[in-house]
């Protein structure tokens, strides 16, 4: 749902489509990158700065936050010999991480209300020191039902934005992610599909295209020669604030 | 430190409001809830946020803003958040040492998951 695009348009409704308090309510509080407007795309009539002039008609088929997820992450190092640089949200995982926020986005056509984990992990005292993983914990109660023949996983690219509404990175699922038949990824080696049957996806285990890629007789999707999943850039730093994820 | 002690209420605004419906193309009007967040300790602020009834993220969205809510009765509390931190209403040491993996790789920072062992032959 959105704003309607001509016509009556009230301060009211714009807060009842984006939330918020019911006093003390400023404009300000609406400016593209706060609290309750994310910075993406469908917002950018939105001025972005508490003295830019702001006014109903900006808010004219503004989209509410619901196919995004839009959190304000932490960072956190393990310490230790072989310490480990995490930056993102944790409800549960990574205790010092703060939890999420907004737990809602949309992966393709299909939505997701209950993620509780989003955060990238790299080895070093600052990361970057070698091994990299990337963690999103998606609804449990899916279960099987989204993946299968037809994977909405499988080169899903993950897009993230600052609070600028600035691209920051750009996270590629593998070619084979969420494909689980027999058909397409060997048999026996269903275990490696990801997200797994619980709806947790791991970066490190996003790797059936390494295992049987080589498989001249491995079928499509398997055959493309390069399908693993990829990070554009970084350790996840940009994690470490507020950002925003398109994944559809 | 638990701080759930606090009541949630609902209510509806007198104004309803405006959206648009992708799916009919149509432009309708829908009730205004608003939610209040009282702590049982008087010292802390009440909170509110309104939303449409049926708006298509409504937990999602009130879920968040009670995340918010709790993260502002922690602040409010005057907690330092460099040595605390706030999860499902616990206000807890951010760096305590808690779970077995934690401590694990404190005994043992060369354990096996780092370090893969050798025998002492191959020495």
């Amino acid at each position: 749902m959105t704003l309607p695009s001509s016509g009556a348009l009230d301060f009211n409704s714009i807060r009842a489509e984006f939330g918020g308090p019911s006093s003390n309510v400023t404009m300000s509080t609406y400016n593209r990158g706060g609290t309750y407007t994310y910075a993406v795309p469908a917002n950018s009539n939105i001025p972005t700065g508490t003295t830019d002039q702001i006014e109903a008609s900006d808010f004219y088929g503004a989209k509410n936050t619901t196919d995004y997820l839009g959190n304000v992450g932490g960072a956190h190092n393990s310490g230790g010999k072989a310490p480990k640089q995490f930056y993102g949200n944790s409800n549960s995982l990574v205790g010092p991480l703060p939890s999420l926020s907004d737990q809602s986005m949309k992966v393709g056509s299909q939505s997701f209300t209950a993620i509780t984990e989003f955060y990238m992990v790299s080895d070093g005292a600052s990361g970057g020191g070698g091994n990299f993983d990337f963690i999103i914990q998606f609804d449990t109660s899916y279960g099987t039902s989204v993946w299968g023949n037809t994977s909405i996983w499988a080169s899903r690219q993950f897009k993230i934005y600052n609070s600028s509404g600035t691209l920051q990175n750009t996270f590629t699922m593998s070619n084979c992610a969420g494909f689980t038949s027999a058909a397409l990824i060997p048999a026996g080696s269903q275990i490696l599909m990801a997200p797994n049957s619980t709806g947790k996806y791991q970066e490190s285990l996003d790797n059936a295209r390494n295992n049987f890629g080589g498989n001249p007789s491995a079928p499509s999707p398997l055959q493309p020669a390069d399908g693993n999943p990829a990070l554009g850039f970084g350790t996840g730093s940009f994690l470490n604030g507020q950002y925003y994820v398109q994944a559809f | 430190m638990d701080i759930s002690d606090f009541t949630k209420t609902t209510r509806y605004m007198p104004d309803d409001a405006f959206y648009f419906d992708e799916e009919t193309n149509e432009t309708k009007t829908a009730k205004v809830v608003e939610t209040t967040w009282s702590h049982h300790n008087e010292k802390l602020s009440d909170f509110t946020f309104c939303l449409r009834e049926n708006h298509e993220d409504y937990q999602n969205k009130v879920n968040g803003e009670e995340q918010r809510v709790m993260e502002k009765w922690f602040a409010e509390l005057g907690y330092n958040e460099d040595i605390y931190i706030i999860k499902d209403w616990i206000i807890k040491e951010k760096y305590k040492i808690e779970d077995e993996e934690q401590i694990q790789n404190w005994l043992k920072p060369n354990g096996a998951q780092v370090v893969e062992s050798k025998d002492a032959e191959t020495i």
